[in-house]
């Protein structure tokens, strides 16, 4: 068994990974000997776009951690409140349905400009595609946040109770002072992973680019992903120096941030005062209210595209309703939802399962060393690691499209899972294998009805977070399908570039709703058996 | 039942000697008391004759239940009992369930079923078989690890400063119910604690240092 489970996990997971690592270098050290295209490489609209991208990684960042500074303090200073269940909803909402409904809501006919329109004759322009990417980096923030604090919020639980806060306010400090000064500059240690996850998001995201983000230049993702389309053998050769130039762009933000953050101790260490020094419930209420008001309205308006019969601008809401976008939706692309829905639960239980039968039998799975090539694949660019997985299909056993989609959404999606499995793994008292054993039982009877029964709850959250980073895969999706297998992200995407609004309601909707309900039947689960 | 001898057990931590070359018999019903300073290796010796020590202890030296050498067994496959300061009883199963569990002898689930209420019954928890561990009391819940552990037919039970989280009233009670099943049964009996109170008058003692 421990063989099966070292076997599965190398053809599931390291083989493609270093497969791709090493194709990807190949191409690179085989570019340089060409100085012709390296010459050709750096142009003016190359530069700018880096430039838009870098703006989006440094201000998606900062701004994020900022709005997880300020939503840590709430959740923390209101004791006996813990708003995990939001925080776990809107983090499951797909980035792509997301913003869509942000989109909805600033573009020049979208709701803002239509409540502007009932105060002024000035017309309102639109806050979208701005040329420095401010919309696009801002909402990108705002969604990135709730990662952060959904990493933090563990912590900051653990944290409401402990008695350096009694003795803290013992001495008149408030819980602001105590948050800035003590906690933070701790919980600050324990994101640094996470933060390396949204800039190397930020600088690779290429379907929500193509949502909110300026077009002249875009961001340098989008550019490098022009060039891996393009069938003109220059363009091949610049996509794998932008592969390259996009990890340069991430090494680069990453030393921003982490000279940002050395700021922000330097500051907290000469004691620089914030502004804020009352603290009032009502200041706490704000943050949270402002936050989850923030994250709300583009859902709404998003289900009313949804459900728009009629919707002429200026008007607020639709002059008519129906349910039939979603008939007509469901209809029109039911295969693609299946292929998504297949797509998704296949790759999701394979890795739950193989990650669960590696943990259980090979005490390697829990050695720390072995979680740097898993932690390393969301902080890896996806474009080079894309290009480096492509290259190794077409030169190995080259499956069919569908087959390696799936493969491609086994490697990403099992990073996740298994760092799931694993801490719920460590978490769980060995000594109760130990005396199931000693009572006679076999590690696979021990396995299937105490492990699994008693992690049951853990492992269906591990189950439905691999499914729901499935669901929203787009890149991986089109550039290893070759644009042959269609899910409903990638027509989620090709109704945002047609800006069919009703479209992108419906399968925004569809989107949020099919990951919802497995965190719903798989909590439903959870509770019923244990 | 089986008589159990370690020979020249010797258990290091990063090439740190813990103690080297212990030798020791006990007899069926008889208890050895295992006594010692934290971290002078007790708990590493329970780990190594139950088989789950960790790869980064090293140990060496035979254990034999009578003339059947075990080290080398699986836990599953060496008959050896352990029971932790905590109950660890299983909480998605009943209590009948719980002991349902270590028990292969007799064969048909009925007759189990009925040694396991006379069991419960002699144990002072009559109609507890459909229980929840959640239900039970500290106390209840002790005694049901502990007839889980003997049900499953041990040839030698570890104890684990087993007595150690219970309040002095339940204490008493619970390791007299203990001793008395090691006794009636003829179990061997190997008992790693701090202290002496937890030790029956007439066992032997091997002192760790």
């Amino acid at each position: 068994m421990r063989t099966f489970s070292r076997l599965s996990v190398l053809i599931i997971f390291f083989l493609p990974l270093f497969a791709s690592l090493f194709y990807f270098s190949g191409s690179v050290i085989h570019l340089f000997s060409d100085p012709q295209a390296l010459a050709t490489y750096w142009t003016p609209y190359l530069k700018a776009a880096s430039l838009v991208s870098l703006s989006v990684g440094v201000v998606s960042t900062v701004v994020g951690v900022l709005i997880s500074f300020f939503v840590g303090y709430a959740i923390f200073s209101f004791r006996n409140h813990n708003p995990q269940r939001f925080i776990s909803f809107f983090l499951s909402v797909p980035h792509l349905a997301f913003f869509s409904g942000v989109l909805f809501l600033i573009s020049p006919s979208g709701l803002l400009s239509r409540v502007w329109s009932i105060f002024s004759d000035i017309p309102f322009y639109g806050m979208d595609r701005d040329p420095w990417a401010l919309s696009f980096s801002l909402t990108l923030a705002l969604k990135e946040s709730l990662f952060l604090v959904f990493v933090l919020l563990p912590s900051i639980t653990d944290k409401k109770n402990e008695p350096e806060l009694i003795v803290s306010q013992s001495f008149g400090h408030t819980d602001f002072t105590y948050w800035s000064y003590v906690l933070w500059p701790r919980l600050l240690q324990s994101l640094r992973y996470p933060i390396w996850i949204v800039i190397a998001y930020s600088l690779s995201v290429v379907d929500l680019a193509m949502v909110l983000a300026p077009t002249n230049p875009p961001p340098f993702s989008v550019v490098l992903w022009e060039f891996f389309q393009s069938a003109d053998v220059d363009n091949q050769m610049k996509s794998v120096l932008g592969s390259l130039h996009i990890l340069v762009m991430l090494v680069l933000v990453i030393l921003i941030w982490e000279l940002i953050g050395k700021v922000f101790s330097f500051a907290l260490k000469i004691r620089l005062r914030w502004p804020i020094r009352s603290e009032s419930i009502c200041f706490r209420k704000t943050i949270l209210g402002f936050y989850f008001f923030l994250l709300f309205v583009p859902l709404v308006v998003l289900g009313l595209w949804a459900v728009a019969d009629e919707w002429v601008f200026p008007n607020i809401i639709p002059s008519s309703f129906t349910y039939e976008n979603f008939v007509y939706g469901i209809k029109s692309i039911f295969s693609q939802i299946s292929t998504t829905v297949i797509l998704a639960f296949l790759s999701s239980m394979m890795a739950t399962c193989v990650g669960l039968i590696w943990l259980e039998w090979d005490r390697r799975a829990t050695k720390d060393w072995l979680m740097i090539p898993i932690l390393f694949v969301p902080v890896f660019p996806i474009v080079p690691l894309l290009f480096g997985f492509d290259v190794f299909l077409s030169s190995s056993f080259k499956p069919s499209s569908l087959v390696a989609v799936f493969y491609v959404h086994l490697l990403l999606v099992f990073p996740y899972v298994f760092i799931i499995l694993k801490s719920q793994f460590m978490k769980f008292d060995e000594r109760y294998k130990v005396t199931s054993l000693s009572l006679g039982q076999s590690v696979l009877k021990f396995f299937l009805t105490i492990r699994v029964r008693m992690l049951l709850s853990g492992i269906l959250t591990a189950f439905s977070v691999g499914f729901a980073v499935s669901i929203a895969q787009y890149l991986p999706t089109v550039f290893i399908g070759g644009g042959r297998v269609e899910t409903l992200t990638t027509q989620m995407v090709v109704a945002a570039s047609g800006e069919n609004r009703k479209w992108m309601g419906v399968f925004g909707i569809l989107q949020i709703l099919i990951p919802a309900i497995v965190f719903f039947v798989s909590g439903k689960l959870a509770k019923e058996k244990v | 039942m089986s008589v159990f001898r370690a020979i020249n057990v010797s258990i290091s931590i990063k090439d740190k000697s813990l103690f080297q070359n212990l030798s020791f018999e006990v007899k069926p019903g008889e208890v050895l008391a295992v006594m010692g300073a934290s971290g002078s290796g007790k708990s590493s010796l329970l780990s190594y004759i139950v088989g789950s020590l960790a790869p980064t202890i090293q140990a060496s030296g035979e254990l034999y239940l009578e003339d059947k050498r075990i080290d080398l067994l699986e836990i599953s496959k060496r008959k050896v009992g352990i029971l932790y300061q905590d109950d660890l009883l299983f909480p998605h199963f009943s209590v009948g369930e719980n002991l349902l569990f270590g028990m292969k002898e007799p064969r048909e689930r009925l007759a189990r079923k009925l040694i396991i209420e006379k069991s419960l019954k002699d144990a002072g928890l009559v109609n507890f078989f459909d229980r929840m561990p959640s239900t039970l009391s500290g106390g209840q819940r002790s005694r049901v690890s502990v007839l889980r552990a003997v049900l499953s037919n041990p040839e030698l039970i570890l104890l684990d400063e087993p007595f150690s989280k219970l309040d002095k009233s339940l204490r008493v009670n619970f390791r007299d119910l203990v001793f008395m099943e090691m006794k009636q049964r003829a179990i061997p009996c190997i008992i790693v604690t701090h202290d002496v109170e937890d030790v029956p008058v007439d066992s032997h003692k091997v002192l760790i240092e």
